[in-house]
């Protein structure tokens, strides 16, 4: 009796794992495509792998830069493998750029630079992509006061994104919400390079 | 009191029904989070064998990698100021630059308008200048807050670009710079400037046709 039960055993699990092999080789295969649509082009793409909890930024299939995900939730319907262009970034206080003044001396000798830099980047913000697909960026908490502006972010996405469900449900439109935690200086380099109409593609969890 | 009591009731009512709402919204996300997931595996079991799919990633992985340069390309990351000189994966050289400030100038009249970015994306070097002069642009007389010359000679300025300078289009260069303490900083207006020794590196490297790819 006994060799019988290990065998249908073994049966059912290799099937699974069979199974989950594929499913994992088919979505690669048409997140390959959508990259390779992605870098015919001359723009530069961003690849969110949920599962690696990396992302990089690329063009022509190059790696120019990757950031690590340090925390990562996922939540809502399952992401298209087509590419995804970005239609919007959220955040409460938008970097505003100086205007120069003509006559005044802007030859850059000065000590203190009125430029827009990486500094200037938030580091909380919600990147709106197509198909429904917002990615919420916070960056690790360093203190406490990072440590409960996180708190009061998530509590506000914890409350939203229930609501935003009904709301597209009700439209029979596909919702999905993507928390990312990165390193601060990576938050506001990913705020910079990623503009809108740039693509994306996004390896779920 | 009985004012009070007639409140109590609206408030709780709003209550529930928001409560009901998220609680009716986390059932929908969470339901659709594990419907999709069971849905995907579904479609991809039909026809294509294991073997098949492993080696139709392997050739797509092959095609978008054959899109990248096959020799020297240079990588400038504007954020933090970088400039790399790469070969296949190797890095051959990094150099701190500067590049686009992000400001905005007005002309007098407010009708034109220059926004001082570099711009981003895949391009190629166009053509390579040893000693090169500046053709001042017409924001360069607007920023200084003079007339725009009507002679070309006027606008020629020599000196400000270093030794070498690699056009990528556009009237944007990589060239060298006399503010070299401002490197590592955004003060540019497009272009990017590189130090005197990295310069001559890239510019050696460099042929027409390298590919530039700024993000």
């Amino acid at each position: 009796m006994w060799p019988v039960i290990v065998f249908f055993m073994a049966f059912f699990i290799s099937t699974d794992a069979a199974c989950d092999n594929k499913g994992n080789l088919s979505s690669e295969t048409q997140r390959l495509r959508a990259e390779l649509k992605l870098a015919e082009k001359p723009d530069i793409y961003f690849i969110f792998n949920l599962k690696e909890r990396k992302i990089y930024i690329k063009a022509r299939g190059t790696l120019l830069r990757e950031f690590r995900i340090i925390d990562m939730k996922y939540w809502g319907d399952y992401i298209s493998a087509n590419p995804l262009f970005l239609l919007k970034k959220s955040t409460f206080m938008k970097p505003g750029r100086e205007k120069i003044k003509p006559g005044a001396d802007q030859d850059g000798d000065e000590v203190e630079i009125d430029a827009l830099e990486l500094d200037d980047m938030p580091a909380r913000y919600t990147l709106s992509l197509e198909g429904g697909v917002s990615i919420s960026v916070t960056p690790e908490p360093e203190g406490l006061i990072t440590g409960l502006c996180n708190i009061i972010y998530s509590a506000g996405r914890y409350i939203s994104g229930p609501v935003i469900m009904v709301w597209n449900a009700l439209r029979k439109k596909t919702f999905t919400s993507i928390y990312i935690v990165l390193n601060k200086k990576e938050a506001q380099a990913l705020y910079w390079s990623f503009h809108e109409g740039n693509g994306s593609i996004i390896y779920p969890p | 009191m009985i004012r009070e009591k007639k409140l109590l009731f609206p408030v709780m009512m709003l209550v529930f029904l928001f409560l009901a709402l998220e609680g009716l919204g986390y059932y929908i996300g969470n339901k659709r989070t594990s419907m999709s997931e069971a849905g995907i595996k579904d479609k991809k079991t039909a026809r294509i064998s294991v073997s098949e799919l492993k080696e139709k990633n392997r050739a797509l992985k092959s095609m978008v990698k054959s899109l990248s340069p096959g020799g020297v390309y240079l990588v400038v990351d504007t954020a933090r100021n970088l400039l790399f000189l790469k070969e296949g994966e190797r890095i051959i050289r990094e150099a701190v630059i500067s590049s686009g400030s992000g400001n905005i100038l007005y002309d007098a009249g407010g009708k034109k308008k220059w926004v001082f970015d570099t711009p981003r994306g895949e391009y190629t070097v166009k053509s390579k200048y040893i000693s090169p002069a500046w053709t001042k642009p017409d924001w360069a007389f607007v920023e200084e807050g003079e007339d725009i010359p009507k002679n070309y000679s006027d606008r020629i300025e020599n000196g400000v670009l270093g030794d070498y300078a690699l056009g990528f289009g556009n009237g944007y260069f990589i060239h060298g710079t006399l503010y070299t303490r401002l490197l590592g900083r955004n003060v540019t207006h497009g272009c990017i400037r590189v130090g005197d020794k990295d310069l001559k590196t890239i510019f050696t490297a460099a042929e027409i046709g390298t590919r530039i790819f700024i993000f």
